[in-house]
């Protein structure tokens, strides 16, 4: 339209300059260290087979528990040295008898199911803890399955007695749905990030499906705890404040299946994030020089990461409500006639190649390159050109929504509640 | 400890400079592009200036059949396209760039010029005013002067977009430009804004699509 007077918003380009800034620096920064260590980002499989338990807490997973079971004993991995512990934590359907029945017709297979009252996930995985004697253990969730190769990926990373966990890839299993792909998308970048934070020293989440631990280093500090039902972000910075370290073998890979429900999704971040921010404040002494990288860099960048998210989205919702308002009230004066409206003038000069366009354009470009790589080092190979389009569009804001969600429940100090259906986990 | 853990400040500041140079780099492109863009603008004006004066001179040549030229509509029409880029410049520069602040006063000089044209021709001619070749001057102000400038834009736009041969001249009341000044005294123009004179008559304030098609409808 051609007589339209803009008032200028420098708060909003202020906004955009300081985000991009950091976006950038923050996004060289991992560049760097992936590069840096490009060539040990994987280890040969293991020949070496310790002692290993599998542990599958459990709540009314009949429908599931199968898979999870079969895709465990598919697992290449020493028979004798790989043992299976399912804990029905006082389910009321048929997990127990479904599971009894799985194990008689694998009897040469050290499997084992333990029925117990209900109390929560981490009393599930405490209850198995003190029925085993093996080196090292994890657990996994009764929606999720692990590729075959995925211990023997990880165990090499026990390198040093120093190496208290390891981590693996988490990849959403087929995503269909707009939430799946969504979420495709976001672990494709986790497993880009837990590999630099792994280079960094700085895991500070070690994920609940097949992470493995050193068996000693969890009973020998007091087993799991409740942790604001986020016992996996407790444990790792847990590990992290003994100056320990916690690994990550990037091609073990996880398959979990992505929620499809927006509201089992808000579910469980607004516990995810709740959590997170309640055990770093209990851990509030990882903000230190002590603690180098983690404490100096990733935890701080997290929150600032989380509070521009923030911002930035009240800035949005409010900017594009005057306008949508304003775009209303112009359209009224002319009595909402918009097909006699020519919206179609097109001019190159209308472009916007300002700084802030040429800013902003500079760190979407260094946002696909990340992409890029995420894709390549968690080897997928299916195209994920419409999974990121939606991806870009509406994760911010949802990213932002939960985080403000899980803000205001911290602040009513309301009690977020574990989420019985693993794949909330 | 594991040694990867140690924060490394010569780490930090290398990539400090890295994304300084980058960002910069970013912004000084984009000022680079803002600044080929207002040197295009420039040209598309010497462009137009000469166009307007090419018009003025065959007018003088040929007093008698000034109502036989085609190029007055077509010098119009680009008049529009310029007043679109101008109104992009402003918003991405500010208001108070001094380059767009320039352009304007030319733009608003050449805008003075053709309405005396189109004024003369409509004289010359004899012709009989309708909704269609209705002449509207409109004063706007920019930035939050004026509540009402972006609604009224967007009525003319629409007027414009049915009524093709109607000119509209458009002015920004803020602008110290003594033709401006002068033209607002011999029809005194307030200091209210949007202001519109329609055909020669002063409307103070904003006129919506219905009232704006009323208005003319009335002179006739």
């Amino acid at each position: 339209m051609f007589f339209i007077v803009n008032t200028m918003i420098t708060f909003g380009d202020l906004l955009i300059y300081v985000l991009t800034f950091f976006g950038i620096y923050t996004s060289m920064y991992f560049l760097l260290i992936i590069f840096q260590s490009r060539k040990n980002l994987k280890r040969k499989l293991t020949n070496v087979y310790p002692t290993v338990a599998i542990i599958v807490p459990c709540f009314n997973e009949q429908d599931t528990i199968v898979k999870t079971l079969t895709s465990l004993l598919n697992l290449d991995y020493q028979k004798d040295k790989l043992e299976i512990i399912v804990v029905d934590d006082g389910s009321s359907d048929n997990t127990y008898e479904i599971t009894r029945k799985f194990i008689q017709q694998y009897k040469d297979r050290n499997i084992k199911v333990y029925k117990k009252t209900n109390g929560g996930k981490f009393t599930a995985l405490n209850y198995a803890l003190e029925r085993t004697n093996a080196e090292f253990f994890g657990a996994l969730d009764a929606d999720s399955f692990v590729d075959r190769l995925a211990l023997r990926r990880i165990i090499p990373f026990f390198y040093s007695k120093d190496v208290a966990a390891v981590t693996p890839s988490m990849k959403v299993y087929e995503p269909k749905t707009f939430l799946e792909r969504i979420q495709g998308i976001e672990f494709m970048i986790g497993i880009f990030l837990r590999k630099v934070f792994a280079e960094l020293g700085s895991i500070h989440v070690t994920p609940g499906p097949f992470s493995i631990y050193r068996t000693d280093f969890v009973k020998s500090t007091g087993y799991y705890r409740k942790a604001h039902h986020t016992e996996d972000i407790e444990m790792a910075l847990r590990i992290q404040q003994k100056q320990l370290t916690i690994e990550n073998s990037i091609d073990a890979y996880v398959y979990t299946m992505g929620l499809t429900s927006f509201n089992s999704l808000l579910k469980q971040r607004i516990r995810w994030y709740s959590g997170f921010i309640k055990n770093v404040y209990d851990y509030k002494d990882l903000f230190s020089t002590k603690h180098g990288n983690l404490g100096l860099f990733i935890l701080p960048s997290s929150f600032i990461s989380v509070l521009f998210v923030i911002v930035s989205l009240f800035y949005v919702i409010i900017k594009q409500t005057i306008n949508l308002i304003d775009f209303i009230f112009n359209l009224e004066s002319i009595n909402f006639d918009i097909f006699n409206l020519n919206w179609l003038k097109f001019d190159v000069f209308l472009i916007n190649t300002n700084s802030v366009a040429i800013v902003s354009l500079v760190s979407l470009l260094v946002g696909l390159f990340i992409l890029y790589l995420a894709k390549r080092l968690s080897g997928e190979k299916k195209s994920i050109a419409f999974s990121y389009i939606i991806y870009m569009v509406v994760y911010w804001f949802l990213f932002g929504f939960w985080w403000v969600l899980s803000v205001l429940r911290l602040v009513n100090k309301k009690e977020v509640k574990w989420g019985h259906k693993s794949n909330e986990l | 400890m594991d040694s990867r853990k140690n924060f490394s400040i010569q780490k930090s500041l290398l990539i400090l400079f890295f994304t300084i140079i980058i960002f910069f780099s970013g912004i000084y492109i984009g000022k680079l592009g803002d600044a080929a863009k207002m040197n295009s603008l420039n040209d598309f004006y010497d462009d137009l200036k000469i166009e307007t004066l090419s018009t003025e001179i065959e007018f003088q040549l040929m007093e008698n059949s000034i109502c036989e030229t085609n190029d007055f509509s077509i010098i119009s029409d680009r008049l529009n396209d310029l007043s679109i880029k101008l109104n992009y410049m402003e918003n991405n520069l500010g208001f108070d760039d001094e380059r767009v602040i320039r352009l304007k006063k030319y733009y608003s000089i050449l805008e003075m010029k053709h309405w005396l044209l189109a004024n003369k021709q409509i004289k010359q001619c004899g012709i009989a005013t309708t909704i269609n070749n209705s002449i509207i001057l409109y004063f706007y102000a920019n930035g939050n002067n004026c509540d009402d400038c972006d609604r009224q834009g967007t009525v003319l736009s629409y007027v414009k977009e049915n009524y093709p041969d109607m000119k509209i001249y458009s002015f920004d009341i803020n602008l110290d430009l003594p033709s401006i000044t002068a033209l607002r005294k011999i029809y005194n123009v307030s200091d209210v804004t949007p202001s519109l004179i329609i055909n020669n008559q002063y409307h103070e304030g904003y006129l919506d699509a219905t009232d704006f098609k009323e208005f003319i409808e009335n002179q006739n």
